[in-house]
């Protein structure tokens, strides 16, 4: 194999300058786990607006940071949540309830059909869970219709006009791939993402491999031909699969600021932005305002 | 609770009368020891139905067991060239069986409804070539683009038969070399399955035990195909099966090999199988330097030059010649295209010609993979710039008929299908047509069968011979060069329809650094055979 391709290494800015306002962003993430971090916080410093973000099923602080920070105009979602930290997060409960953003609200299985039907080249797929309840009066494009005496949701495709994602490791040619370690992780989203997406895949990853290493266990790459941007701790404060926990501490640091500021004090979320968003100048600066040790406390085992 | 049984308990789980799907591909992990027991057992009135797994079906319809067959692809290339699946072919020529072919994007479809539990999936692709004709392929409206969708209806097969490198007690199963099966065991009401090894537990199943009613521990299981990292497919044996079934009289085969041997392992011993594992070959040396370019050096470089830069390409079934073409554009002027084989390999490295495209070895030094249904949504969403396709006949407009000679329900000769063809070929870009020989029988005015036709989306449309390069323009065939030492009466007698164009063009002969490629690639001269 040639070792001429094309190689597809940006840094994070040059990544997040591809974002332009309005546009709709896919976001990996389930949970705590494998939020691309680093590049939403550098997407925030470019002080982008009205994007419609798609982010994983269940999906956590890279969606309500960037409505926190007021880049969103509208969240595909079937949650955003912190799991044991606080049952809803706090800036997408806050935008939602007063009417800053809208909400396509969905669970689980039509979002993934949503993306399946722009992944599969169909206008809509057909489904039956969500007949007979109010998701359809929340989302007038989900039509009722009749086939063979049953109804069902037609489900619009949601093509993605560009897609970030944090995974454990990377080529120089864009094949991302999923820690050794990791199995349960391996794949929550990313390739729903990738494949619904008709822009460019972003990734940011833990570290470049050498090529030789994505020759021998295919069955690892996630996505191929993303573009890659290298990022260790990117995924922090959420975990990156077969690589480090979520930092529950950090977690909860920022929803007792997001919940403040429901209730109507503004000032530790705006703290909170200043010291980890804006402050730093790029990822190694948000870094430091973790620290070192802190980080090396979250890794898993011996990678 | 633990699956775990004995081929014998397995296989009795199947019922006469039961609509199966088979795991595997081409000659690849079929579960040929739950088909041999079947047959052992005296199965009779299977329908089957799923993606292109010849050698099983040939057997099953040999000896009786199949009463009914759906498919998109009964053929297979090995050492010994280009196969179609001979029982198959007979039974449909001789009107013997029931059977249905179709684009295997739609069976592909059928099975994701009814692993969705849908009443259909839109099935687009084929619409223009003579399949809805024939098969009467249902359509919907679609009210927001207005006009006809092709759809696929459920396929829900009874049971999904699959061989896999282990399972756990609890019938979860791993596979290594993934093609449809997932999507196979969804769609199913039950898969039984055998494996090289049962272990106490799997930590990274690929079909979950909630899937699998029972599992049975059988090495060799999928011999005479291969068992991806286990053993290659026997061409020793496919060669003494295709002898026999040639002969009219696969009862001999079947006395010998199946019925004959108290079970598989008696069967494995006595059919010397299965060997060992082995990895791909490994790159020649450039050789034979000076030697002037033949027939089938000028078709493989006139192949390779259609592809560009960074093209996204596509190989299929039986695509040996192709393949070795990217390898070719790979080795020179296209260092960085992005190539996917069929057999789920996302740019293999290849280091030497292989007799057939669909080898599983592609799968150990690759850097990503993809299985068949996904493959034919990366058609949809047009990310792929480059396909080669084959004919039996290539007509002046460029249909391609691969799929009968004479009349399609009662054929004179029965060719081996579309594969994924009729629907890939409306989605990509630019679409190559390799013909290794250039005659009267192959480029016909009109073909008998439009398996495949041209599409608006095609922007460009290539024939490489070993005569010529001809083109597509204004939906007619022209010529734009004729091979260095071909005259154009020559081409003349050798065309079936008039060839207009560029009568002087000469196609420029391949290079010093195209040939030494091309060598090194194929020290052995396999193209030659091939072609």
């Amino acid at each position: 194999m040639s070792d001429e391709r094309a190689e597809r290494v940006l840094d994070a800015s040059e990544a997040a300058a591809l974002v332009r306002d309005g546009m709709v962003v896919g976001l990996s993430g389930f949970s705590y786990q494998n939020p691309p971090m680093a590049l939403v916080r550098e997407i925030i410093r470019r002080r982008v607006k009205g994007l419609t973000i798609v982010s994983g099923p269940t999906s956590g602080i890279e969606t309500d940071l960037l409505i926190g920070a007021g880049c969103v105009r509208r969240a595909v979602t079937a949650g955003v949540a912190f799991e044991q930290v606080v049952p809803m997060a706090p800036a997408f409960r806050r935008a939602a309830e007063r009417g800053e953003i809208e909400v396509w609200e969905c669970d689980e299985c039509l979002w993934h059909l949503a993306l399946k039907a722009a992944a599969w080249g169909m206008p809509y797929l057909l489904w039956r869970g969500g007949v007979g309840t109010s998701i359809p009066e929340l989302n007038p494009d989900l039509e009722e219709v009749q086939e063979g005496g049953r109804r069902y949701l037609k489900v619009p495709a949601r093509p993605l006009d560009i897609v970030f994602l944090h995974a454990a490791e990377a080529d120089r040619f864009g094949n991302v791939r999923a820690a050794r370690q990791a199995y349960l992780g391996r794949s929550f989203c990313e390739r729903a993402l990738a494949l619904a997406c008709r822009g460019p895949v972003v990734a940011s990853v833990e570290r470049l491999v050498p090529d030789d290493e994505t020759l021998g266990s295919p069955e690892r790459t996630l996505v191929r031909g993303a573009f890659v941007v290298e990022a260790p701790w990117g995924a922090h404060p959420g975990g990156t699969s077969g690589r480090y926990a979520p930092d529950l501490e950090h977690y909860a640091e920022y929803a007792a600021a997001g919940e403040a500021r429901r209730k109507g004090d503004p000032q530790p979320y705006q703290r909170y932005l200043e010291r980890h968003v804006y402050g730093p100048e790029d990822h190694d600066g948000y870094l430091r305002t973790i620290g070192a040790g802190r980080l090396e406390a979250l890794r898993l085992g011996a990678a | 609770m633990s699956r775990s049984t004995t081929l014998a308990g397995a296989a009795a789980r199947v019922a006469d009368g039961s609509l199966v799907t088979l795991g595997g591909f081409q000659l690849n992990r079929a579960p040929m020891a739950l088909v041999f027991e079947l047959l052992r057992q005296g199965r009779k009135g299977l329908r089957i139905v799923g993606p292109p797994n010849p050698l099983p079906l040939d057997l099953l319809v040999g000896a009786g067991a199949a009463s009914e067959i759906e498919f998109g692809f009964i053929g297979f290339q090995f050492e010994d060239g280009f196969v179609v699946a001979p029982q198959v072919r007979r039974a449909i020529e001789t009107g013997a069986i029931r059977w249905r072919e179709r684009d295997v994007y739609e069976i592909v479809q059928g099975l994701r409804a009814a692993a969705l539990g849908l009443p259909f999936l839109p099935a687009p692709g084929a619409e223009a070539s003579d399949y809805p004709r024939v098969n009467g392929t249902p359509v919907v409206r679609d009210g927001e683009a207005g006009g006809e969708v092709p759809i696929a209806r459920p396929i829900r097969p009874d049971v999904a038969l699959v061989h896999a490198q282990a399972a756990d007690r609890e019938g979860n199963l791993f596979v290594s070399d993934l093609f449809a099966e997932d999507l196979q065991a969804r769609a199913s009401r039950g898969v039984i399955a055998t494996a090289e090894t049962i272990v106490d537990r799997l930590d990274r199943p690929t079909i979950p035990a909630s899937a699998v009613e029972a599992v049975a521990e059988v090495r060799g299981g999928a011999f005479p195909t291969s068992c991806h990292g286990h053993y290659p497919y026997s061409a020793p044996h496919l060669r003494e099966y295709l002898a026999a079934a040639a002969s009219g009289s696969p009862a001999a085969y079947l006395a010998k090999h199946v019925t004959g041997p108290a079970d598989h392992a008696a069967f494995l011993r006595a059919a010397g199988g299965p060997g060992t594992w082995q990895a791909a070959p490994a790159a020649g040396r450039a050789g034979g330097e000076g030697e002037a370019a033949l027939p089938a050096d000028r078709l493989l470089v006139g192949m390779a030059r259609c592809i560009a830069e960074a093209d996204v390409v596509v190989t299929g079934v039986a695509s040996a010649l192709p393949m070795l073409a990217v390898a070719l554009a790979r080795a020179t002027h296209a260092q960085h295209l992005t190539y996917i084989n069929c057999v789920g390999a996302i740019d293999p490295v290849i280091a030497r010609a292989l007799p057939t495209s669909v080898d599983v070895r592609l799968l150990d030094r690759c850097k990503g993979t993809v299985t068949l249904p996904d493959l034919f949504d990366l058609a949809r969403q047009g990310r792929i710039d480059l396909m080669f396709f084959g004919g039996a006949q290539v007509d002046a407009e460029a249909r391609l008929n691969l799929t009968c000679i004479g009349d399609y329900a009662r054929p004179r000769v029965k060719l081996p299908g579309p594969a994924g063809s009729s629907s890939m070929r409306a989605y990509v870009r630019k679409v190559v047509v390799g013909v290794p020989r250039h005659s009267t029988r192959t480029l016909v005015p009109r073909v008998d069968f439009a398996t495949s036709v041209v599409s608006p989306r095609n922007l460009e449309t290539t024939v490489v011979s070993d005569l010529a390069v001809l083109r597509l323009e204004a939906g007619r065939l022209r010529l734009a060069s004729r091979h260095a030492g071909v005259s154009s009466e020559d081409l003349k007698a050798r065309s079936g329809f008039p060839l207009e164009g560029e009568a002087r063009a000469t196609t420029p002969e391949p290079t010093r650094l195209e040939m030494a490629a091309l060598r090194k690639l194929d020290p052995d001269g396999i193209r030659h055979r091939l072609a």
